[in-house]
């Protein structure tokens, strides 16, 4: 489909999914553990830890699914796995706004971490339109 | 209006007449109802209640009310106003309403529960005294200008809101004691918690503050009671558990079951001597019911006192009358069956008369001897399968007790027969014991069991030596083969004369095979006659020379038995693999006048146990791999 001589992936979008995935991995132990440290010091109800924590799983799995989306669909400069990576970016948008403003507690430390990952999704929505741009104009030349 | 116009002038009238100390002193006595209700109306329309709730709505307000207590010159008059303003209407019109100049104090009204108390800037933990100052309490609002110019210090400085929170509300007290008059500063800021673990937002509001609860009236008594039934039903679940079930006792005997006898208590026991934590008896140790023992202890003896110990006695042994089943009150005495006699040079004679013999004492020169000393116990007691006393015999052994000895040595036994039953003793159990004779036996068809003779003794046998080696003197008279012991054994027999020879080799071999020479041997010492598997084929196998056509004269059996060690390396059992007897012919000799043969038997038992080997096994080991994509997609 692309002409062979020519390279259309992003390395820009290529770093943030790797800055990202890291990232991420080392955001999940750490909200495992301040959801221990919650359950234990805070007046936590039952009901709500455990659909905090069945939310964040749901989380892991939106989180790895765009990200492997998104490195095929980069790197294989393909537009079906890179649309459905951006189409994922906006699921996993909402969590880490649930998790910076609507679940029980938040921790400054938990806001500043949903921080950053608010501003990952931004940048890879970005980056990713960006890239469909360039896919699509290629194919039409 | 009338009514709230007059407090102020008196005030008022206080503040410009105060050159005039007698008018002072004569003022407050006429003043002081008025401010006894406005205590009562100020405490009920703002209780305080310490919590450390938030509330960032209410903080504005206040903040007023303490900027209008420093600018304005009548302070009493602007509380009035605010609480009217604060109190709840419904409130405010029944205490207003009856209430005349006259009147000293109004009912105290039971409204509903005061609200908490959240607001840092009217939290005041050290307001103790309605309507009146605590020293050194700066958050006091009952205090005026003149009160703080007196204070030395601040005893409560900061009033804050829950320090979990990243940033909550904070009121500042201090004295400024610089100036003159001395007056207090009031600041209400934010503070800032700078951990990481603050909490940024809160959306539990429950988790701030305690749960109110809920008071009991007409609407909702059914269901708090309802909420509440547990209590009940847990107190009305107490009722069955304290009935007494009646489980009736049992009357017969059990196994463990202590023997009861004929006592004057119902709680007396055959009692059977055992030695306790030394050698000497211990007289108090009772026979339990099924549990076969045996006990050999040494009881400390003086002659002169033999014929009046009991333990000593026949009749100690022989008197009591054992119960037949236990509470019903039914006796089975018990019957000596045998007496044997043990003299000092140790023969023993039996006592053939059944009465009962005490012991005597007897002097012999420099020695005294005391007879009919019981030196052995052993009863027998027959039961049935439901758990009654059929019978009880007892069985003696009798001695001479001499002056030189201190320490009597007695042995004790007791065993239980079950009643229709006859017991068969056993070689082992299961493997062989050393010096037990081999069980043998037929089967007569192929399919029975085995048929063994009622004589243990003369089950497997061998020919027996005498001193005359004559072998038909003694005909008839065999041994038993005992497991482990290798026997030979032989005699002569004296030919005359002409005798046939198939009728010599006939006879020579009944004497060397016996009457019943068996065809299977038992594998174990319990093995059961029902029980083939367990029994093995004896070989018999016979030799004879190489001369054709002659007649025969068998001369010796030998008989090899093979046997193993079985089960357990710390307990092994002998258990019997293989039994093969030798026949061994000879050609008959030349005639002649008078001629001797000698024909032997031997039995050898030969061990063919295989050596046990040591070892350990090796470790288990984890042979773990992962693909190499494992991470993917983040490494």
């Amino acid at each position: 489909m692309a002409p062979r001589d020519k390279r259309l992936s992003s390395t820009p979008l290529e770093i943030l999914f790797f800055l990202n995935g890291w990232y991420y991995a080392t955001y999940f132990l750490l909200e495992l553990l301040i959801f221990l440290y919650k359950g234990l010091l805070l007046p936590y109800p039952t009901a709500n830890l455990v659909l905090d924590v069945v939310m964040l799983l749901l989380y892991l799995g939106i989180e790895v699914i765009r990200l492997f989306f998104g490195t095929k669909g980069n790197l294989c400069q393909r537009k079906m796995p890179l649309g459905i990576s951006v189409a994922l970016t906006f699921p996993s948008a909402m969590m880490a706004s649930y998790y910076l403003l609507l679940q029980t507690y938040v921790l400054r430390l938990e806001a500043i971490m949903n921080s950053i990952l608010l501003f990952f999704c931004g940048s890879e929505l970005l980056l990713e339109m960006l890239t469909l741009a360039t896919f699509s104009s290629m194919d039409r030349i | 209006m009338g009514s709230r116009c007059l407090p102020p002038l008196l005030l008022v009238l206080l503040n410009c007449c105060t050159s005039s100390s007698t008018q002072v002193v004569a003022t407050p006595a006429a003043a002081t109802p008025v401010v006894t209700n406005e205590d009562l109306n100020f405490t009920e329309a703002t209780p305080v209640v310490t919590n450390e709730d938030l509330n960032f709505t209410e903080a504005t307000p206040v903040v007023t009310n303490e900027d209008l207590n420093f600018t304005e010159a009548t302070p009493v008059v602007t509380n009035e106003d605010l609480n009217f303003t604060e109190a709840t209407p419904a409130t405010l019109r029944p205490s207003w309403s009856p209430r005349t100049p006259g009147t000293p104090r109004p009912p105290e009204l039971s409204g509903p529960r005061p609200t908490p108390v959240t607001d840092v800037a009217a939290l005041c933990v050290c307001d103790l005294l309605p309507a009146q100052c605590d020293i050194n309490c700066c958050c006091d609002p009952d205090c005026s200008p003149g009160d703080f110019s007196v204070f030395s210090a601040c005893s409560i400085p900061v009033v804050t809101g829950d320090r979990q929170f990243c940033s909550q509300k904070a009121a500042f007290y201090s004295m400024n004691l610089t100036a003159d008059p001395p007056h207090r500063d009031f600041k209400l800021i934010d503070q800032i918690n700078p951990s990481i673990f603050c909490i940024h937002i809160s959306n539990y509001k429950p988790a701030l503050s305690f749960a109110n609860p809920e008071v009991p009236d007409e609407n909702n008594f059914d269901r708090l009671m309802g909420a509440s039934g547990g209590f009940t039903l847990s107190a009305e679940s107490g009722v069955p558990s304290t009935a007494t079930s009646d489980d009736p006792q049992p009357t017969k005997y059990e196994y463990g079951a202590l023997l009861q006898t004929a006592g004057e208590s119902s709680g007396s026991f055959l009692k059977l001597p055992s030695p306790l934590t030394s050698s000497l008896c211990a007289d108090e140790n009772p026979a339990a019911f099924l549990v076969n023992q045996a006990f050999e202890c040494s009881r400390r003896v003086a002659i002169e006192e033999c014929e009046r110990m009991e333990a000593l006695s026949m009749a100690h042994y022989s008197s009591p009358a054992i119960l037949r089943v236990r509470i019903i009150w039914k006796q089975v005495s018990i019957k000596i069956q045998s007496i044997m006699y043990r003299s000092l040079n140790h023969t023993l004679t039996q006592l053939e008369g059944r009465g009962i013999l005490r012991p005597s004492l007897v002097s012999t020169g420099q020695d005294r001897l005391c007879s009919n000393v019981v030196l052995q116990v052993k009863y027998s007691l027959l039961y049935t399968a439901s758990g009654q006393i059929q019978e009880a015999g007892l069985s003696l052994v009798l001695g001479t007790l001499i002056s030189t000895v201190s320490l009597l040595q007695q042995k004790f036994e007791i065993h239980f027969i079950q009643h229709g039953t006859k017991p068969v003793p056993l070689s082992g159990n299961p493997g062989y014991r050393v010096g037990l004779p081999l069980a043998a036996g037929f089967q007569p068809q192929k399919g029975s069991g085995i048929i063994q003779t009622t004589n243990r003794q003369g089950q497997l046998t061998i020919l027996r030596s005498t001193g005359k080696q004559d072998c038909l003197a003694s005909h008839g008279q065999r041994a038993p083969v005992l497991f482990g012991y290798n026997v030979q054994s032989g005699c002569q027999l004296r030919l005359t004369g002409t005798i046939p020879c198939g009728l010599l080799a006939q006879k020579m071999q009944d004497l060397l095979r016996g009457q019943a020479f068996p065809d299977y041997v038992a594998a174990f010492g319990n093995s059961r006659a029902q029980d083939v598997q367990d029994w093995v084929p004896v070989h018999f196998v016979t030799h004879s020379s190489n001369t054709k056509g002659s007649c025969q004269l068998p001369v010796a059996l030998g008989i090899e038995v093979k046997w193993t060690k079985y089960g357990s390396l710390l307990n092994p059992q002998a258990r019997i693999v293989n039994v093969t007897a030798q026949l061994i012919s000879i050609p008959e000799p030349l005639p002649g006048p008078e001629r001797t043969m000698v024909i032997s038997t031997a039995v050898t038992f030969v061990d063919v146990s295989a050596p046990a080997e040591a070892g350990f096994r090796a470790p288990p080991t984890i042979n773990a791999r992962l693909p190499f994509s494992f991470f993917f997609p983040f490494v």
